[in-house]
């Protein structure tokens, strides 16, 4: 007996076990993509809010997700050491980090939902193409991450990975829609 | 107890995520399209079909509206020959349509927008 007991032993790293998460984002990207080609897209409208339309409220959640992707990137960096700023991470900064992770992908629940069953996935061009894969991609990545997170013996670049690809997704389905919508809508629809 | 603030958010959230993935497949349409055929001109139908497939992911399944602005009305707005134009161009985020589909299935759908919307 070497007195160190399995719960004390550090686990190693377990090279293909990435295989696991990876498969089931991408599962789960696919699955996403076979339902908005085959759903026929209802063309309704799901939420307003207190916004004047539903692109609108589109518009603003994927705002806010996008917002609280920028602060999942820099605590991401801080907590890995890659910034150096704060200087020392108070110990509620790691949550901040899954918070911030947790509310983007409720803000952008009803975005989805809206594009997956009421739109559907669409290539009429380049723009609508990119944004409907990518946020097929996004969810994907999402579960992928999730499962990371939770596994102790993958190798430790596959979680900056996954958060890479999580937010590069979130960045193209922002720069897609929010910011093409509040830069260049072509019928100049109140922001709001 | 931020920690536990946490975790109880992200298990709202994934409830949420539960009931959405959920409604992908149990919630059906209000009824769309939620327009009368039988008052329209006789190929109103085929038209109907053309809207559906082609123009309501967009403009919505009674044309009232999603991404892509509302066509109730539209023989306000604009002309027959300005519609056509338009559906056969493209205008602003809206793709161009000819090449994808007829000049007869143009016309149906300018008429059905104009007369059944």
């Amino acid at each position: 007996m070497t007195g160190i007991t399995g719960a004390e032993a550090p686990s190693r790293p377990t090279p293909w076990r990435v295989l696991v998460p990876f498969g089931i984002g991408a599962a789960v990207s696919v699955l996403l993509g076979i339902y908005s080609k085959q759903h026929d897209p209802t063309g309704e409208q799901v939420i307003e809010l207190f916004f004047t339309g539903q692109i609108q409220l589109k518009a603003w959640f994927a705002t806010v997700a996008f917002a609280l992707a920028m602060y999942q990137l820099f605590s991401g960096m801080r907590l890995y050491g890659t910034l150096k700023f704060p200087k020392t991470i108070p110990s509620w900064f790691g949550q901040t980090h899954r918070l911030s992770g947790t509310l983007a992908l409720a803000f952008t629940l009803p975005v989805g939902y809206h594009c997956l069953w009421s739109l559907g996935f669409q290539d009429a061009d380049g723009r609508v193409f990119l944004h409907s894969i990518f946020g097929c991609l996004f969810y994907g990545g999402f579960v992928a991450k999730v499962i990371i997170v939770r596994d102790h013996r993958l190798p430790g670049w596959t979680l900056p990975f996954v958060g890479s690809i999580v937010f590069t997704a979130l960045v193209v389905l922002f720069l897609t829609s929010s910011l093409w919508f509040f830069t260049n809508d072509p019928l100049n629809r109140s922001i709001f | 107890v931020f920690k536990n603030i946490v975790n109880g958010v992200q298990f709202a959230v994934l409830l949420l995520v539960g009931f959405a993935v959920v409604e992908l497949f149990i919630n059906d349409a209000d009824g769309a399209p939620s327009v009368d055929y039988a008052t329209g001109f006789p190929e109103a139908q085929v038209a109907a079909e053309l809207f559906a497939d082609n123009c309501s992911g967009c403009h919505g399944a009674d044309g009232s509206g999603v991404s892509g602005p509302s066509l109730q009305g539209i023989e306000d707005r604009l002309s027959v020959e300005d519609e056509t134009a338009v559906i056969a161009n493209g205008r602003g985020g809206m793709p161009p349509w000819q090449g994808r589909l007829t000049d007869t299935q143009i016309q149906l759908l300018v008429r059905f927008t104009r007369e059944v919307l």
